[in-house]
């Protein structure tokens, strides 16, 4: 009974995501699109311990974005690489590199500091590490992200955040990332905002 | 008697109101465009099944896909037929009808016209529905080239859990990638069309790897499909005269052949090849000549296969066609030959037939809000006539309103469904040679139908519309297959004689409700109801079509934003299914990452949520999207031995230069 009423709730959630994504931008107006590119580079680890963590160590990730603000939020692309670290003979060291596609609101908390919300797509390489060999599987997962932001110099910013992601195999994997790091702005290049529009 | 009666009424009605007719097309019809395919969410052709209003569909191994349209026929008899920029497909392969095997993809579509009630339609007479592709042949630009890539994956493999002890499931990295690339060069009066298209399909679902691997015996472990198809279109157009040439060829290696009287897939060599020509002169302002000819060629080749099975098939048919299109009393009539020969080592009595068709299509507006339209249509093999008619009638209230009418009786020569119950029946003992019961009764009864179609049409609005539809069919004479299927724990597959009962009568009714509605012209959203249900009939055609879902749900919306970029969201519901033939599966059971699931004769309703986001670049000339099918990760089968489908996800790219 708690099983469905938590599918339920999810199904409504990612339902509700989408209508009012998709219904703000029928309103939404503005002169900014693609006009900046935010670039960031975070550093991070994972938090909580699940049946994942019987096999494999906490990761420790790397994560870098772009983000480009659109009609109304932002859309980003991420790149990711986490490390995981087989617990002795019950499984093998994995390295994952996650490239992500996403969609995410800013909100201002204060003058210089915003709270930045968003979720994406992400598509999992992992390197599986065998003793003479290494094999990859390819994975997906959705992932939601959190971040305060403090811009304490010209277009640099402080940004600490967390990151709750589901990867989807037969036993869905889910992790829960911390992530601090700094992000630069600068004018989208012309050429860019020719492509991308 | 009665059919007798009924069919010399349509005839002498037909006869009689056939002074004054007018050309114009009548069409009951549905359209699926290009913009419909691109927001659905859809990657490979044969899901455009899934687009058809009232179509329910199933898929074994997600290639494959067998189709009901608008309660025409069941999962038996999948006679619908195919066409493309006018020219017949003939796919049918044991009454499979594989659209993944045409010569072109999703990308090469402009529109899809979908005829799903009974009448003449472009020289073909449709009884179980025709699904008619137009691409783009337009003449702009000098040299144009598109190209159509995708590649995903399925989710509900082990991923970092193969690797731990217990917990590994089958393994797909990629589904795909479909590969296609055209070009159009237009030089003079000449156009020419070259295109090629490389796909490849990989089983996800454990059952159906492991039944593969066991049958495939050359050593290879990837269970899965790779064809490829290349195909030239040549297109001469003058004044008065318009020639074309057509050649393509589909070819599969290791395609894995289901075939429901064995209860497994028997990997194969497929190849499907068609050559053509046909022409259309204008020989004067109100009357136009069509003519083609045609050679398609079935083979189905052995492949390496632990029950040394070889279907020994290549199959010719060449027809040919000749047809007055004209503004006058008979608005379409014309002559089909056709000729059909099987060549393989299996002793056949007969290895080819003969069939000649005549047709004739009117149309006769009483006032300027009545009108009807009759067809005819006598298909003979030399010994026997057999008709099909339908008469249809559109009665126009007001600008808003329309109702129309349709009915239809066709009778079916067994020559015009050559299944294996016909080559069997003529000497094909490919099921009796490999140790199969394979029982019939001789002589094969000729199948007919009769149907009855009631549709109210209402643009209540420029921004509504409402279609509401009421049928009833009834089928007398079917030849049906009847099996008990036990499983088979060393092969992992299913066993069971297979029996034709002849002389099934049914019927079925069938309501259903469409409701479209374009808030602006960036907002439009569908709904589509219907319910359908076998009324009276013999037991084996109820059970039959207790595996056709009762109900159909489907939505679907579309948006367009911003820097052209589209959004669609399309759900299916499908409700649950019950087949008979494999109760005595019950119970048995298969193992997957440490978990057992069972089989089961009874399957759950399926709920599919599809979504797909595009992107258009460089002035529409580049199109990237990302294609989320199963968003909600239900987990579904549509077949009781076939594979079951998990979330998965697609990158498209195409461009159009």
């Amino acid at each position: 009974m708690i099983i469905e009423v938590r599918m339920i709730l999810n199904k409504t959630f990612i339902l509700f995501y989408i209508f009012s994504f998709c219904s703000v931008l029928l309103f939404a107006k503005t002169n900014e699109v693609f006009s900046t590119i935010e670039f960031g580079f975070e550093a991070g680890s994972e938090i909580t311990e699940n049946r994942y963590h019987e096999y494999w160590d906490k990761g420790i990730s790397i994560n870098s974005f772009a983000i480009v603000p659109y009609y109304y939020g932002s859309f980003e692309l991420g790149f990711q690489y986490t490390e995981y670290k087989a617990k002795e003979n019950k499984a093998k060291d994995l390295e994952d590199i996650s490239i992500s596609l996403g969609w995410g609101k800013s909100i201002p908390i204060f003058k210089k500091v915003e709270l930045y919300n968003s979720v994406s797509f992400v598509n999992h390489i992992m390197k599986i590490i065998y003793t003479s060999e290494i094999s990859s599987e390819s994975e997906i997962s959705l992932n939601i992200n959190s971040q305060v932001k403090y811009n304490f110099l010209g277009n640099y910013k402080f940004i600490a955040g967390i990151k709750y992601s589901t990867m989807y195999t037969f036993h869905k994997i889910n992790h829960s990332f911390y992530f601090i790091g700094i992000s630069y702005s600068i004018n989208t290049p012309a050429f860019i905002k020719r492509f991308l529009q | 008697m009665i059919i007798k009666h009924f069919f010399l009424f349509l005839f002498s009605y037909w006869m009689v109101s056939i002074s004054g007719f007018i050309n114009s097309d009548i069409v009951f019809s549905q359209i699926i465009t290009k913009n419909d395919i691109e927001n659905s969410g859809i990657v490979r052709i044969s899901e455009v099944l899934l687009l058809i209003d009232d179509s329910r569909v199933i898929s074994h191994e997600g290639f494959t896909w067998k189709a009901s349209i608008n309660g025409l026929s069941s999962y038996q008899n999948q006679n619908w037929i195919i066409k493309i920029d006018d020219v017949r497909y003939y796919r049918n392969l044991f009454d499979v009808n594989n659209l993944n095997m045409l010569p072109i993809t999703l990308f090469d579509i402009l529109y899809v016209e979908i005829f799903n009630v009974p009448g003449l339609c472009n020289s073909e007479f449709v009884e179980s529905g025709m699904i008619h592709f137009h691409t783009d042949r337009s003449v702009e630009s000098k040299n144009k080239y598109s190209g159509y890539a995708v590649i995903g994956s399925e989710t509900g493999d082990g991923g970092p859990y193969n690797t731990v002890e217990n917990h590994s499931s089958p393994n797909v990295d990629k589904t795909g990638p479909i590969l296609s690339i055209r070009n159009k060069f237009n030089v003079n009066d000449f156009q020419i069309i070259t295109s090629f298209i490389g796909h490849s399909h990989c089983f996800s679902d454990s059952k159906l790897r492991k039944r593969n691997e066991y049958s495939i015996t050359d050593g290879e472990t990837w269970a899965g499909i790779k064809r490829i198809s290349p195909s030239l279109t040549i297109i001469k157009r003058a004044e008065t005269i318009q020639h074309e040439l057509n050649a393509n060829f589909s070819y599969s290696d290791k395609y894995p052949f289901f075939l429901e009287s064995l209860g497994r897939e028997i990997p194969t060599y497929s190849t499907f090849s068609n050559i053509g020509y046909k022409n259309e002169k204008i020989i004067s302002s109100k009357r136009k000549i069509k003519s083609s000819i045609q050679y398609s060629f079935n083979q189905l080749k052995k492949y390496p296969n632990i029950y040394n099975f070889d279907f020994d098939w290549n199959l010719h048919i060449v027809t040919s066609t000749l047809e007055l299109e004209q503004q006058n009393i008979i608005d379409r009539i014309g002559v089909i030959a056709e000729y059909d020969k099987l060549n393989t080592d299996y002793q056949l009595h007969k290895d080819h037939f003969f069939l000649f068709k005549f047709y004739c299509n009117s149309r006769y507006f009483i006032n300027d809000k009545f009108e009807i339209d009759a067809s005819l249509k006598i298909v003979t093999n030399k010994k026997k006539y057999v008709p099909k008619t339908s008469l249809s009638q559109i009665f126009t209230i007001d600008n808003h309103n329309k109702i129309l009418s349709s009915i239809s009786y066709i009778s079916n020569l067994p020559e015009e469904n050559p299944n294996l119950l016909y080559w069997s029946k003529n000497g094909y003992n490919l099921l009796e040679v490999n140790g199969f019961d394979y029982i019939f009764e001789d002589p094969i009864q000729s199948e007919s139908k009769l149907t009855y179609d009631l549709i109210f049409k209402s643009n209540y609005n420029k921004y509504f519309d409402i279609t509401l539809n009421g049928k009833f069919r009834s089928f007398q004479n079917l030849n049906l297959e009847k099996q008990s299927y036990t499983f088979n724990n060393e092969t992992f597959s299913f066993d069971s004689p297979t029996e034709i009962i002849s002389g099934i009568n049914g019927k079925i009714i069938e309501i259903s409700l469409r409701l479209k509605q374009n808030i602006n012209q960036n907002f439009n959203h569908i709904f589509f109801f219907s319910y359908q249900k076998s009324v009276k009939g013999d037991d084996l055609f109820i059970s039959n079509w207790e595996k056709i879902p009762q109900n159909k749900f489907s939505y679907q919306c579309n948006l367009s934003l911003f820097n052209d970029i589209e959004i669609g969201i399309i759900f299916n519901y499908f409700s649950k299914t019950k087949w008979s033939n494999y109760n005595q599966i019950e119970g048995e059971s298969y193992n997957i990452s440490s978990q057992e699931i069972f089989y089961t004769a009874s399957l759950k309703a399926i709920k599919t949520t599809n979504i797909k986001i595009q992107k258009k670049f460089l002035n529409k000339k580049i199109t990237g999207s990302l294609i989320v099918q199963n968003l909600f990760d239900e987990n579904y089968i549509y077949h009781p031995i076939g594979a079951s489908f998990d979330l998965a996800y697609f990158i498209q790219i195409s461009f159009d230069i």
